[in-house]
C-alpha cells in the first residue's frame, strides 16, 4: 500500500473489491479530518462498491425474530440462540461464503467439520461445475497479466465483460503490452451470444459477433472440433447456428491463427447448461488447438464472480473437493448429495448463511424449502434473506471494513486491506464465525 | 405469446447493489423489469403502458417492459432477482436459468413489491 501526502490529503491506493478483477490501480484521497474525499481509477461497479460504506440499508446491530419480527438483541442474546440452534441440529447446511475472504471461507468450513454439516459456496450454482471439470480433466489457463501482453484475440462466450468485469476490456483488449508496441489495432474481440451485449459495444471492423441460437452451443463446439481436425465439410450457404457463413469462416479462422487466444467464459454458458459439459467440451477444444495447430495457442478463463477462486482453493486445499462436501463425526464423508438435493430433499434442518442472499438468488422452488426452517444470517445489509432470517448478525465489509485475502479470477492470490473502519466496531466474518466456534465449545 | 426467457445480470437492472442505493419503491421501479424488443412488445401489446406477465411451469410474474433492440425477437430477458427466481426452477440437481419457455402476455395487474413476494413465499 503506497502512500502519498499532500495539501494535508492523504492519497493511499487501495484493491478494489467491486468484482473478481481486484483492481490494484485505484486510489483513494482522505481529506486531513481522514475522511474519504474522492476515489480515482474505479469503475462504476467499484464506486458503487466503495458507497456501500455509506449505505442506508446496512445492519449495525444483532437481530433475532421475535413474534414474526426482527427485534434488536445484543451480540451475546444473538450467539445463545445461534448456539441453541446449531446444538438442536441434526443436519446443518452452510451456504455462501463467495463475498467474503478466504480467512471466513476456511472458518466456515471449520465450523461445517465441527457441527457436522453440509457446506457450499455460490460456486454451486455457478463455476463449481467448471471447476469439476478443470479437477477432472486439467485447463489450459492464463494470468491477466498474460492476457495483457500476449493475447491477440479475445473470445467471450456467453460472458458480457462489460458489464460483469467492467475494467477487464480496458486491461486487456485496450492495454499494450510490454512484448508488443501494437495493442488494441491487432487484438480481435469475438463476441459468441445469442445477444449483441454492451460488450460488443466497443468492437471494431476487425471483430466478430456469433449471434449463437439458445442451446446450440456443444453442436457449434463440435462443428469447431471437427474443422480444427481438418474435416472438410461445408458450411451451408445460409450458415450453421444462427451464425453467418461468412462469420463462421472467420470464427474458424481465428482459432487457427491466433497466437494467444483466450477463451472468457460467462454465466451465459454456465447458467445454460449447469452439468458443465459445454465447459467440458470448451476445455477439450482448447486442448485439440494447441495440440494440432502449430502456431495457433488458445487458454480460458472463466470469469467468476467475487471471490468464488478464493473458496475454490481453501476447499480443495482443506478437503480436496469443491462440492458435495459433507461432514459426520467431525469428518468428511464421500457424498454425491449436491446443495439442491439437499434443499429439495429436505436434508437439512437449519440454515447458516454467510455473505449471500439466496431468497434472491434461488429460484422458488429452492427458496419456499429454505425459509422453511430457521436460518441464521451473517451479513452487513439488508436484504431479503435477512429480512426472512431469524437471526441476523451484522458484519464489516470486507476489503473496505476488513482485510482479507482473497483470489483473483486468474487464481492470483490478492491480500484487500481495509480502508475505513467499521461502524459500530463490528466485527469481520472471520471474527463472528471464530466466535461461533468458540461459543460451541464452551 | 411463447418466448424463450433467459436470465442475466447487468449493472443497470442489478438488485445486489442497487438494494443499497434504492428505495424499496425505487427497487422496484428498476429492477422488476423484463427486457424485451420492441417488435415482440407490439406483436404482444395492442396498447402501450401495459406491464407483462410471464409464466412458465415454475410460476407467474408481473414485470415492467423495457424495450431493447439487442434483444433477440423469440427471446425475453429478466435480470436476477427475488422477481426472476418467481418464474425459474431446478430440474434435479440443476436450475434452469436460461433456456425456459415462457408464456408473456399483457397484463393490467401491478408489479408485486418485495414484502408482498416475502410473503408470498412464506405462505408457500
Amino acid at each position: 500500500m503506497t502512500q502519498l501526502v499532500k495539501n494535508n490529503q492523504r492519497v493511499q491506493s487501495f484493491v478494489c473489491s467491486g468484482c473478481s478483477l481486484y483492481c490494484d490501480d485505484t486510489q483513494i484521497v482522505y481529506s486531513e479530518k481522514n475522511e474519504i474525499i474522492e476515489a480515482y481509477g474505479l469503475c462504476l461497479k467499484g464506486y458503487k462498491k466503495l458507497n456501500e460504506i455509506y449505505s442506508k440499508n446496512r445492519i449495525k446491530k444483532p437481530l433475532i425474530r421475535e413474534n414474526g419480527a426482527l427485534k434488536e438483541v445484543t451480540y451475546n442474546e444473538a450467539f445463545d440462540k445461534i448456539k441453541e440452534l446449531i446444538k438442536n441440529s441434526k443436519m446443518p447446511l452452510l451456504y455462501g461464503f463467495v463475498n467474503t475472504s478466504c480467512e471466513a471461507q476456511i472458518r466456515g468450513i471449520e465450523l461445517a467439520k465441527k457441527i457436522d454439516g453440509f457446506i457450499a459456496s455460490n460456486a454451486s450454482i455457478c463455476h463449481g461445475q467448471t471447476y469439476s471439470n478443470v479437477i477432472d480433466v486439467g485447463i489450459n489457463s492464463t494470468t491477466l497479466n498474460e492476457c495483457i501482453n500476449k493475447a491477440d484475440v479475445f473470445i467471450f462466450w456467453g460472458s458480457n465483460a462489460a458489464d460483469s468485469h467492467p475494467k477487464f476490456l480496458t486491461k486487456t483488449i485496450f492495454s499494450r503490452g510490454k512484448f508488443r508496441i501494437t495493442g488494441r489495432e491487432i487484438k480481435t474481440l469475438i463476441l459468441v451470444d445469442p445477444r449483441k451485449t454492451t460488450t460488443y459495444g466497443v468492437a471494431g471492423v476487425r471483430d466478430l459477433y456469433t449471434p449463437l441460437k439458445p442451446g446450440k452451443d456443444l453442436e457449434l463446439i463440435r462443428f469447431l472440433k471437427g474443422k480444427i481436425l481438418g474435416e472438410n465439410s461445408e458450411i451451408p450457404p445460409d450458415g450453421l447456428f444462427g451464425i453467418d457463413r461468412e462469420d463462421l469462416t472467420r470464427l474458424i479462422l481465428n482459432l487457427k491463427k491466433s497466437e494467444n487466444g483466450i477463451i472468457l467464459i460467462g454465466q451465459g454458458v454456465i447458467n445454460a447448461d449447469p452439468s458443465g459439459t459445454v465447459v467440458r467440451a470448451l476445455i477439450e477444444l482448447v486442448d485439440l488447438i494447441n495440440k494440432t495447430s502449430k502456431r495457433s495457442r488458445f487458454s480460458i478463463i472463466p470469469m467468476t464472480g467475487h471471490n468464488m477462486n478464493g473458496y475454490i482453493q481453501v476447499a480443495l486445499s482443506l478437503v480436496g473437493k469443491i462440492n458435495q462436501i459433507e461432514f459426520s463425526d467431525n469428518k468428511l464423508i464421500e457424498s454425491n448429495i449436491g446443495l439442491i438435493t439437499k434443499i429439495m430433499e429436505d436434508k437439512f434442518d437449519i440454515s447458516i448463511i454467510v455473505a449471500a442472499d439466496p431468497i434472491s438468488n434461488f429460484p422458488i422452488t429452492m427458496s419456499s424449502e429454505l425459509i422453511k426452517k430457521p436460518l441464521i444470517a451473517i451479513d452487513c445489509f439488508f436484504t431479503p434473506t435477512t429480512k426472512i432470517a431469524d437471526v441476523v448478525l451484522p458484519v464489516a465489509i470486507m476489503g473496505l471494513e476488513t482485510d482479507g485475502l482473497v483470489y483473483r479470477m486468474d487464481n492470483i492470490p490478492m491480500n484487500l486491506q481495509k480502508i475505513v473502519d467499521p461502524p459500530d466496531n463490528l466485527l469481520s466474518d472471520e471474527q463472528i464465525l471464530t466466535q461461533i466456534i468458540q461459543r460451541l465449545e464452551e | 405469446m411463447k418466448l424463450l426467457l433467459s436470465t442475466i445480470r447487468e449493472l443497470k437492472y442489478d438488485q445486489k447493489t442497487l438494494i443499497n442505493e434504492l428505495s424499496e419503491q425505487e427497487l422496484k421501479e428498476n429492477v422488476a423489469v423484463c427486457l424485451i424488443h420492441p417488435k415482440t412488445y407490439n406483436r404482444i401489446v395492442s396498447k402501450s403502458g401495459l406491464n407483462l406477465k410471464l409464466t412458465t411451469n415454475y410460476g407467474s410474474v408481473v414485470l415492467k417492459p423495457v424495450w431493447d433492440e439487442t434483444i433477440p425477437l423469440e427471446m425475453i430477458y429478466v435480470n436476477k432477482s427475488i422477481w426472476a427466481n418467481q418464474i425459474i426452477g431446478n430440474v434435479k440437481d440443476k436450475i434452469q436459468f436460461k433456456n425456459l419457455e415462457v408464456e408473456v402476455e399483457p397484463t393490467e395487474e401491478s408489479v408485486l413489491e418485495i414484502s408482498e413476494l416475502l410473503d408470498k413465499l412464506k405462505n408457500m
